[in-house]
């Protein structure tokens, strides 16, 4: 238990002292990911554009779900809670491998590694920036318009960058040693999605059954998103489920710090 | 064993190891690998690539650090560079490392060659406008022409110990590691990487240099470790680490020969039961068993074989060699008229060298008996040394080239 504190104070400290360099090197990582394509990182915005019109076609035309859902049209209902999903999947899945992908910074420079799977986190997270970017201008010029509550978006957006950067640290570690966790991981991102009210409203469920959704913690962050561009929603307002929240945070932070300390020496010598 | 000397007593240290261990784990499958986290007792194997290490390595020497492939040199490097950590000992290390760790020393291949500039430049801690001030320089040196706008994948192996070390040697570090990249580089390029290292010396860096090269060590560097094993075996002046190491390697190779002949000699025992060879001899005009002749003299030698099932075709072959093991002479394998007797049976077979105008020196016959349909060979001799001796002087080299020459 000492031990976890002790490297989760470890890797904040080294994140913090190395910030500089992880903000340069996730631009790095961006530059990366697109290059060598025309039109570069607006494939960022393209990508998840085309999802969300097929997702649109199928659940509120294919299915004929209503054209309303929470009191809202389907498509902004979706949009608000797909957009979240697609950076934290990204981050579990990309940046959850991102120590193997670096493997030349570990194996042959020295390179603060905790700071290995933030800035990748952070270089998704950039791409979600722009997304969000888009998705308000669609808001407010398809006359959907935004009330009051968006301004807790950045609240949002900090929770869930920050679920991002643990998992990444967390699945990171488990990768650099393991191949077979990630494809573990990559198998369970679809049991995730549909665990998760994303396309489904959480509102639909009642019960015990509702609450078991509610310990996921993705679900806090989809729900906050759409508090804060459609169900009009503080967060300050479910103040038990923040609270579980940030318990939960912590406890994972513990986690991952533990076997990131545990396994990281070992990442130079299997790599 | 001897620990550290330096040959400047009185000058600091620009790293100091002592008592350096480093043991990999080795596990039979990753699964183990993931398992053994939990376990409370390690359950790995352990291969130890270092064994209890001291040394001060001293400011402003070149220092070689000398072995064979897996001797743990690497690993020494790139604990010194902090990439890797010792399972025991201390490493202490004054100034900037940078680092140049075997061929893709620390390049995203994906990448193209600016971008990994200013990659390598921001993981050493530079800003981006130092990283674009040493950009120009750096491209310079590294001389690629177009490609450095190209991504690292695409380049050669050449290109990348090009780029490799104009980035290292860029960053003004105090101490410069070099593991084994002038290998690939060609001659102009190497000479102007060994300039570049001069410079660094007359500056006061140290430098870790590790080559295969002895000649380029002994050159260049002023000491020397030798690794074997893990194990520290000489450290000092380069002089008497270099000429300890050759003299390994030469028993290394003798070794190695010993061996080779040993698996010869078995080959050779079966084929026994189709074709067997024995009492070979080398003899003079007079009929009496010598391995030393005049020169100019005819060399005799003969043997018996033994054809103990049908054989067709049996064609005599024989190569003379220096005592470098250059190959003199190599008679034609595929030739007719080298067919001897192939009846079931035993057989004597006698050759005549003629008139062998050889210099005085130590040769080397070898010889076998072919079958091309059945691709079979047996050898009657491997590498039989004979000498030539010489009453007067002739000229140097191998053989005589008989000549005449007139005024006109």
């Amino acid at each position: 238990m000492l031990f976890a504190f002790r490297s989760l104070v470890n890797i904040a400290r080294t994140n913090a002292e190395f910030g500089k360099l992880t903000i340069g090197m996730a631009k790095v990582d961006m530059v990366k990911r697109y290059s060598g394509s025309m039109i570069g990182v607006l494939w960022a915005v393209v990508r998840p554009m085309i999802f969300i019109g097929v997702y649109w076609f199928a659940v509120a035309i294919g299915f004929r779900g209503g054209g309303v859902r929470d009191g809202v049209p389907v498509v902004f209902w979706l949009i608000s809670g797909i957009i979240p999903w697609f950076f934290i999947s990204e981050a579990i899945t990309g940046a959850g491998m991102s120590i193997r992908r670096n493997s030349h910074l570990v194996t042959r420079l020295v390179y603060p590694v905790a700071t290995i799977p933030t800035f990748s986190a952070l270089s998704l997270f950039y791409a979600h920036m722009m997304i969000l970017g888009v998705v308000i201008a669609v808001f407010i010029l398809s006359g959907q318009g935004l009330g009051i509550y968006i301004l807790q978006l950045p609240y949002y957006m900090l929770c869930t960058l920050l679920f991002a950067v643990v998992a990444a640290t967390l699945f990171s570690a488990l990768t650099a040693v393991s191949k077979d966790a990630g494809h573990l991981i990559g198998s369970l991102m679809t049991l995730l999605f549909w665990l998760t009210p994303i396309i489904w409203p959480l509102e639909r469920l009642g019960g015990t059954v509702k609450y078991i959704i509610m310990l996921n913690p993705v679900t806090y962050l989809i729900q906050g998103y759409r508090n804060a561009f459609v169900l009009e929603r503080w967060f300050f307002v479910q103040w038990e489920y923040t609270l579980y929240f940030w318990v939960f945070m912590g406890v994972a932070a513990l986690f991952a710090s533990f076997l990131f300390a545990k396994l990281k020496d070992d990442f130079a010598d299997i790599l | 064993m001897p620990t550290s000397s330096s040959t400047q007593p009185d000058s600091g240290f620009a790293v100091r190891i002592g008592g350096l261990t480093k043991s990999y784990k080795l596990f039979p499958s990753p699964r183990e690998r993931a398992l053994d986290v939990f376990r409370r007792k390690s359950q790995a194997k352990l291969f130890t690539a270092l064994k209890d290490i001291t040394a001060d390595f001293p400011e402003g020497e070149v220092i070689a650090i000398l072995g064979k492939n897996g001797s743990g040199k690497s690993t020494l490097l790139k604990i010194i560079a902090g990439v890797t950590t010792p399972t025991s000992g201390t490493v202490d290390v004054r100034g900037r490392v940078s680092a140049m760790l075997e061929l893709t020393s620390g390049f995203d291949v994906e990448l193209t060659g600016v971008e990994n500039i200013y990659l390598r430049g921001l993981a050493m801690g530079m800003s981006r406008e130092e990283i674009g001030a040493k950009r120009g320089g750096i491209i310079d040196f590294a001389d690629i022409g177009e490609h450095i706008n190209q991504p690292v994948r695409t380049y050669s192996s050449g290109m990348r110990a090009r780029l490799g070390f104009a980035v290292s040697a860029s960053v003004d570090p105090d101490i410069l590691i070099i593991d084994e990249v002038l290998a690939v580089g060609d001659d102009v390029f190497k000479l102007k990487c060994i300039e570049k290292m001069e410079d660094f010396r007359s500056q006061g860096k140290t430098i870790l240099f590790v080559s295969h090269s002895l000649f380029t060590v002994k050159a260049f560097c002023t000491m020397g470790m030798w690794l074997n094993e893990g194990k520290m075996m000489t450290y000092g002046h380069i002089g008497d680490t270099a000429l300890a190491y050759e003299d390994f390697l030469r028993q290394e190779r003798a070794r190695a020969k010993e061996a080779e002949m040993a698996e010869d000699s078995a080959k050779f025992r079966d084929k026994q039961d189709v074709l067997e060879v024995r009492d070979f001899r080398m003899f003079d005009e007079t009929g009496k068993s010598t391995t030393s002749f005049g020169y100019g003299d005819d060399v005799f030698f003969e043997f018996r074989y033994i054809v103990k099932r049908a054989t067709e075709q049996l064609t005599f072959c024989y190569t003379l060699r220096d005592s470098e093991r250059r190959e003199i002479f190599m008679a034609d394998k595929q030739n007719e008229a080298n067919v001897i007797n192939s009846e079931v049976g035993e057989h004597t077979l006698k050759v005549r060298l003629k008139d062998l105008n050889l210099l005085a020196g130590e040769y080397l016959l070898s010889g076998e008996l072919w079958n091309n349909d059945a691709a079979f060979y047996v050898g009657y001799s491997n590498k039989r040394p004979f000498r030539i001796e010489q009453s007067e002087y002739l000229g140097t080299g191998i053989a005589l080239i008989d000549y005449e020459f007139w005024n006109e």
